[in-house]
């Protein structure tokens, strides 16, 4: 048995030269499936969505009919309607708020299942069970019932402390509170996981910090987080990402505002409903969010995407 | 209100043995009794303060109210949902209900058509989810075990598909399965999964990824200088050893295509041409549709109905929940295993 394996390692890369092109094709074999539907149903979708959102179209029939007219949805969009640009600050407020704390959360939370904790796999079915069943009229139900929020205006606490801060804070804190066990129950994956990161880091690392002289704060500082960065940045899409498709926060968010409508419905109303500017304009909004989604998960990775490791890593 | 007792108590003893001399002599009727406060003060902050009882007690204090914060919004689906009539209508009655009341379920049952509903969502949920996992694995294989060019750009791509809003994919494609008369029909959510685009699909792509990477190539190496080919490989080696993924991907993939009721009321409930109601009529839009007949009701039955609702809730997910405490293991096993973020 030995044997072999050590022929097969010596083998290799002959073997692989041999046969590049051979393996460039059984590679795509594998993921054409995947290929034909990438095109199909996501690139070209956006490569339609962003042309039309150039246009004036609308649906006859069956059949689009467009007319090219430059800028005019983005400048209506901002310029003209009403309602987008308050969705678009009001999410923006919201997922710059909640992102951070979630993830801080989940990454308190993972470390301390972490340690030597008892019933460890009992407190792991709690946190991860909302996961499971979150799902639209579910949670909207338990949400119209009022069962999701922790008022602060209603405590006299909150109330107080949020009067003593500037005005912009204090938004932010009622914001985060009014929906905090909304965006507490979105933490299930992302505890998952930090955990399974958390459980892969060598653990004589920290006996050598401890030894160095090293407290417990600095070891999280100089070895745990800096090692979880990148599950940090996997982490900061997978919310972003949820929160963003996610009607249900955005809806507690903006029925506060301006109507009931999260940005994902608003675009949808667009193009399926009577009073909707049309097929044209919800592409042209689809783009915007789109771009907006796409800046904040860039900040993310500018921060956390993983710097080029000092020393290489041995084995595989 | 316990929770902070028992902080309290303890503040109050950490109090205690900071500010007074050592030894502590408590006076009793059998003479006095010596404390060293050493050895307490070992007992209380430990040897370096996380072993300590003040620390556990502080973690497991946080991991309650937490876990209540968790469970809050079930327990008060459960608890609303038992509640009888004279309940509802007193505004003054507390979270508990006064009599247990399983009426509210007899009713939600009716309301929902539950078998009917039952056996379409299992359906709508199992058919996508058994494609997901299919092509998830072929591209997951794909990816991992094969070098061929633009590999970079094709999985760039693939994480674009996570990150591009569902609100503007669904747009054109709303459009194409008008166009070719498919709303209403199950084909609008079997096209896009048998070619590797259904729901959250980079997502499990990400989980079969990291765990085929994780794989030893060595036994695919033998396995192929003893005469196998990549699909034999493939088949017989490398898949059965993903089994937990595939499991994981697969519980994630049902779970979610059961929730997602915003796809399905926009692709499936809709009346198609020859057809007097809507043919796939799942869980979650049943609890739609019963909402919203709600909704022209009165004030005050709106009211009274508060219990049957939250039965109705219950039971839509209910399905879920058994699902979830009989195999929550495989829910976490494949995540922990794998870790998306890995390497």
């Amino acid at each position: 048995m030995n044997n072999v394996v050590k022929d097969s390692k010596t083998s290799r890369k002959p073997f692989r030269l041999d046969n590049k092109k051979r393996e460039w094709a059984s590679g795509y074999l594998f993921i054409l499936p995947w290929i034909i539907g990438v095109c199909i149903f996501t690139l070209w979708p956006i490569i339609q969505a962003f042309y039309y959102s150039f246009c004036e179209a609308v649906f006859r029939g069956n059949s689009i009919v467009a007319t090219f007219t430059w800028f005019e949805n983005f400048k209506y969009a901002f310029a003209t309607d009403t309602k987008f640009p308050t969705m678009i600050r009001e999410y923006l407020l919201e997922i710059v708020v909640q992102v951070p704390f979630s993830l801080t959360f989940a990454l308190l939370i993972s470390m301390i299942l972490n340690q030597n904790i008892k019933l460890r796999g009992m407190w792991r079915v709690i946190y991860f069970l909302p996961a499971i069943i979150i799902s639209g009229p579910v949670v909207s139900e338990l949400m119209s019932q009022g069962s999701t929020t922790i008022s602060v205006a209603s405590d006299n606490i909150g109330s107080a402390i949020v009067s003593i801060i500037p005005e912009f804070f204090g938004k932010l804190i009622t914001i985060l509170f009014d929906k905090l066990i909304l965006v507490l129950w979105y933490t299930g994956i992302p505890i998952l996981i930090f955990l399974a990161g958390l459980q892969r880091l060598n653990k004589q690392i920290y006996e050598a910090a401890a030894i160095d002289g090293a407290s417990k704060w600095q070891s999280f500082w100089k070895i745990t987080l800096p090692s979880m960065s990148s599950f940090i940045l996997v982490n900061a899409v997978y919310m972003i990402v949820t929160l963003s498709n996610s009607s249900l926060i955005q809806e507690a968010a903006s029925s506060e505002a301006t109507s009931t409508m999260s940005i994902a419905q608003y675009i949808a109303t667009q193009y399926t409903s009577a009073t909707g500017r049309g097929y044209g304009y919800a592409c042209c909004l689809g783009i915007i969010y789109l771009g907006i989604i796409l800046l904040h998960i860039g900040l993310y990775a500018l921060i956390f995407v993983p710097k080029k490791p000092r020393i290489k890593k041995g084995g595989r | 209100m316990l929770p902070f007792l028992i902080v309290l108590i303890v503040l109050a003893l950490v109090a205690i043995l900071i500010f007074t001399p050592n030894p502590i002599i408590v006076k009793l009727h059998g003479g006095p009794i010596r404390i060293n406060k050493k050895k307490v003060k070992k007992v209380m902050l430990g040897m370096n303060f996380t072993d300590g009882l003040v620390y556990k007690l502080f973690i497991y204090i946080f991991l309650v109210i937490v876990s209540f914060i968790f469970l809050y919004p079930m327990i008060y689906m459960l608890l609303t949902s038992l509640k009888p009539q004279m309940d509802l209508a007193d505004s003054a009655s507390g979270l508990l209900p006064s009599s247990l009341y399983f009426r509210n379920y007899v009713e939600a049952f009716k309301q929902l058509g539950y078998l009917k509903a039952l056996y379409k969502s299992i359906i709508v949920a199992m058919l996508p989810t058994l494609f997901n996992v299919i092509i998830g694995c072929l591209t997951a294989y794909g990816f991992a075990r094969f070098n061929f060019p633009l590999k970079k750009l094709w999985f760039a791509i693939m994480i674009i598909t996570y990150i591009v809003p569902t609100a503007l994919i669904s747009i054109p494609r709303y459009a194409w399965y008008a166009k070719l008369k498919l709303l209403g029909s199950i084909l609008t959510y079997i096209l896009p999964s048998s070619l590797g685009q259904g729901l959250c699909f980079a997502l499990y792509f990400m989980i079969l990824y990291s765990t085929f990477k994780r794989l030893p190539v060595q036994l695919e190496e033998s396995a192929r200088i003893d005469g196998a080919n990549n699909l034999q490989i493939f088949f017989r080696i490398a898949l059965p050893l993903v089994i937990p993924s595939v499991i994981t991907v697969l519980l994630f993939s049902f779970v979610w295509y059961w929730n997602d009721s915003e796809t399905a009321s926009m692709y499936l409930n809709i009346v198609k041409a020859g057809q007097d109601a809507p043919r796939w009529i799942t869980l979650p839009i049943a609890l739609q549709n019963f909402q919203n007949s709600l909704l022209d009701r009165g004030e005050r039955e709106i009211i009274l109905y508060q219990g049957v609702k939250m039965a109705a809730v219950f039971l839509s997910i209910l399905p879920l929940l058994i699902n979830y405490f009989v195999l929550q293991r495989f829910f976490v096993e494949g995540i922990e295993k794998s870790g998306i973020a890995g390497e």
